[in-house]
């Protein structure tokens, strides 16, 4: 199980490919759309969606299944500067804070999403709760996620120990 | 309802600095603050997932921003670097302290094709940098400050991430954003050179051997197919051909084409690695857009602009004032938060108070931005500072004594930008901005 789920195992892999095909339909949905609309004057109505729907899903799909937890951009200066027990005490009340709240919304988050039901996409005519149903994976994964980190700091253990000064970290701006 | 006597924003402001000083990503605690937010006031808590999913959904111009992020990753994949390099050696490396203008002037090259400072700092910087310590010419130290600097040119030269950004929240058009950012960009460029230009006389920095004449011509035409990039870019945006997102992906795929068929540096798993982490950096940069999607709709709801704006109006600032406040609050900010944090948290909160003032939104953009950038090399966050001094394994103090004067430098170059705005204004108004 360890290994399967580990950060090299098969379903990490594949969560990885799914992200990376995700990128490449957004990029040729992308180099299609401005071939028909401008080379051969015959504009698709479908690549935008496309692309919208895989921005939306890239990103949850990303944020919940590929993103290590040091990818994440943080305030980590004042965090840096304790001491290993004091951040670890911090961890346990920060991620334990989160999961309560992300709990708690889950019920009315569903409730809205399985509401959307009633529409569908503009042009791909895809119910809107299945394409928002991402929100859901995404809220559930943080909630095992952080479970984790709380249960991994009461037992001694820090995850982001080793990723303080966040060196390499890619950040857009 | 309040809790403890405090309002419900208030616990929403102490969850957001609680979890995200406790070391959680800010994206997640601005999106945790909100649902507190949402349950202590008694609103349906399923507006969290609303607004987050709907912004997303509606929100096509931000679709540049993986576009330009998997542009950079292809160019960073191919020999691209290698001979633009090559190309700014022969035009600036003949000066003292050559390989230091070299390394502005590539910069300024490539922040025409990327849009953010990371990217080229671990990109073309890092070329940069060995070059100038290798055979120990330069200090490490300066090599390294000087790459921290001068990537800050990145997203001030079109195109930006930050500026798409700032295009959403002050529904300003990203076509006038982009153009008021060249003449702000050679500004930043020939302060740095200027610089480099004195501490390598006062140091006695080395020449290069000037690259012949007869050499110029064949080494601009290796790199002619790259310096062509960003007049693709720009072109198609300004002929009003294409939309910024859609020349965004027409640059990427120029950068593929370029690098395949002419380069011959693109190799199947090299791309796999650039689709992957280009995914990566938008589910990074996509968290920070979601909590900000939510948190707006929070200070939206709570009117907080319009109280800064009569709290402002009650020490009846002028324009000049105001600018100035904003000057030094966001470049205490930002030495301590993300670009981005404040771009989208604390940027749309002052917006109505400029509007107010009459400022104007694209030279306010111009602005706020580059007092980011300089944010990014500022003690004790900016995180250029971090990446450079770790690619060059100095300790990070050695780095930030070699920063300082560029810092100064470019807040010299900033206080220009901000009080003579027909600075940055001249271009978009002859690309018929009404402003």
């Amino acid at each position: 199980m360890k290994t399967w789920l580990g950060p090299n195992g098969p379903m990490r892999r594949l969560a990885d490919a799914v992200l990376a095909l995700m990128m490449a339909v957004m990029f040729i949905a992308f180099i299609l759309q401005v071939v028909f609309r401008y080379v051969i004057n015959l504009p698709l109505a479908w690549t935008d969606e496309v692309c919208n729907l895989v921005w939306l899903w890239g990103i949850f799909w990303g944020a919940s299944l590929v993103m290590r937890n040091s990818d994440d951009i943080r305030f980590d200066m004042v965090y840096a500067l304790l001491k290993p027990q004091v951040r670890r005490v911090l961890t346990i009340i920060a991620s334990t804070a989160l999961v309560v709240i992300l709990a708690l919304s889950l019920p009315a988050s569903w409730s809205y999403i399985s509401f959307m039901k009633v529409e569908r996409s503009a042009s791909l005519g895809i119910p809107m709760n299945w394409v928002f149903s991402v929100y859901m994976l995404f809220a559930i994964s943080m909630i095992v996620r952080h479970a984790g980190i709380a249960y991994d700091a009461l037992r001694g253990r820090l995850v982001e120990d080793s990723v303080i000064t966040q060196a390499t970290q890619q950040e857009p701006a | 309802m309040t809790i403890l006597g405090l309002t419900p924003f208030a616990w929403c402001v102490i969850t957001i600095a609680g979890l995200s000083l406790f070391g959680l990503p800010i994206g997640l605690s601005m999106i945790g603050a909100s649902v507190v937010y949402l349950m202590i006031s008694g609103q349906d808590v399923g507006i969290a997932a609303e607004q987050i999913l709907q912004g997303m959904m509606n929100s096509y111009t931000l679709l540049a921003i993986p576009l330009f992020i998997l542009a950079s990753e292809i160019m960073n994949l191919g020999s691209l670097s290698d001979r633009l390099l090559a190309w700014c050696n022969a035009l600036v490396g003949r000066f003292r302290g050559g390989m230091g203008h070299v390394n502005v002037v590539s910069s300024l090259i490539f922040s025409g094709m990327s849009g953010s400072a990371v990217a080229d700092v671990v990109g073309v910087g890092k070329l940069t940098m060995d070059m100038m310590t290798k055979d120990g010419k330069y200090t490490p130290a300066y090599a390294a400050a000087i790459t921290a600097a001068t990537a800050t040119i990145g997203p001030i030269i079109p195109p930006s991430i930050p500026l798409v950004l700032y295009a959403l929240i002050s529904d300003t058009s990203i076509g006038y954003l982009f153009a008021a950012g060249v003449i702000p960009g050679l500004v930043m460029t020939l302060v740095m050179m200027g610089l480099n230009g004195y501490l390598a006389h006062k140091r006695n920095f080395p020449v290069e051997p000037a690259v012949p004449m007869r050499e110029f011509l064949p080494i601009t035409i290796r790199a002619l197919p790259a310096l062509m990039m960003p007049v693709v870019l720009l072109g198609g945006i300004y002929s009003g051909v294409m939309t910024p997102t859609e020349a965004a992906a027409v640059a990427a795929l120029y950068t593929l084409v370029v690098s395949i068929v002419l380069y011959r540096s693109v190799t199947p798993s090299g791309m796999y690695t650039a689709l992957l982490s280009s995914g990566r950096q938008m589910a990074s940069v996509g968290m920070l857009i979601a909590g900000a999607m939510v948190f707006n709709y929070v200070v939206t709801k709570e009117d907080l602009p319009k109280d800064v704006q009569a709290w402002l109006a009650g020490y009846e600032l002028s324009k000049a004032g105001f600018l100035l406040m904003v000057n030094v609050l966001l470049l205490i900010l930002g030495a301590l938060l993300e670009g981005g944090t404040i771009l989208l948290v604390v940027v749309p909160i002052l917006i109505p108070a400029a509007q107010a003032l009459g400022i104007d939104m694209v030279h306010f953009g111009l602005v706020v931005t580059v007092n980011l950038m300089i944010g990014l090399i500022t003690p004790p966050y900016g995180l250029l500072l971090f990446i450079c001094a770790n690619m060059s394994r100095q300790p990070l103090t050695a780095v930030i004594r070699e920063t300082m004067p560029f810092i100064w430098v470019l807040i010299a170059a900033l206080a220009f930008l901000t009080y003579v705005p027909d600075s940055v204004l001249w271009l978009p108004r002859l690309l018929g901005y009404k402003g």
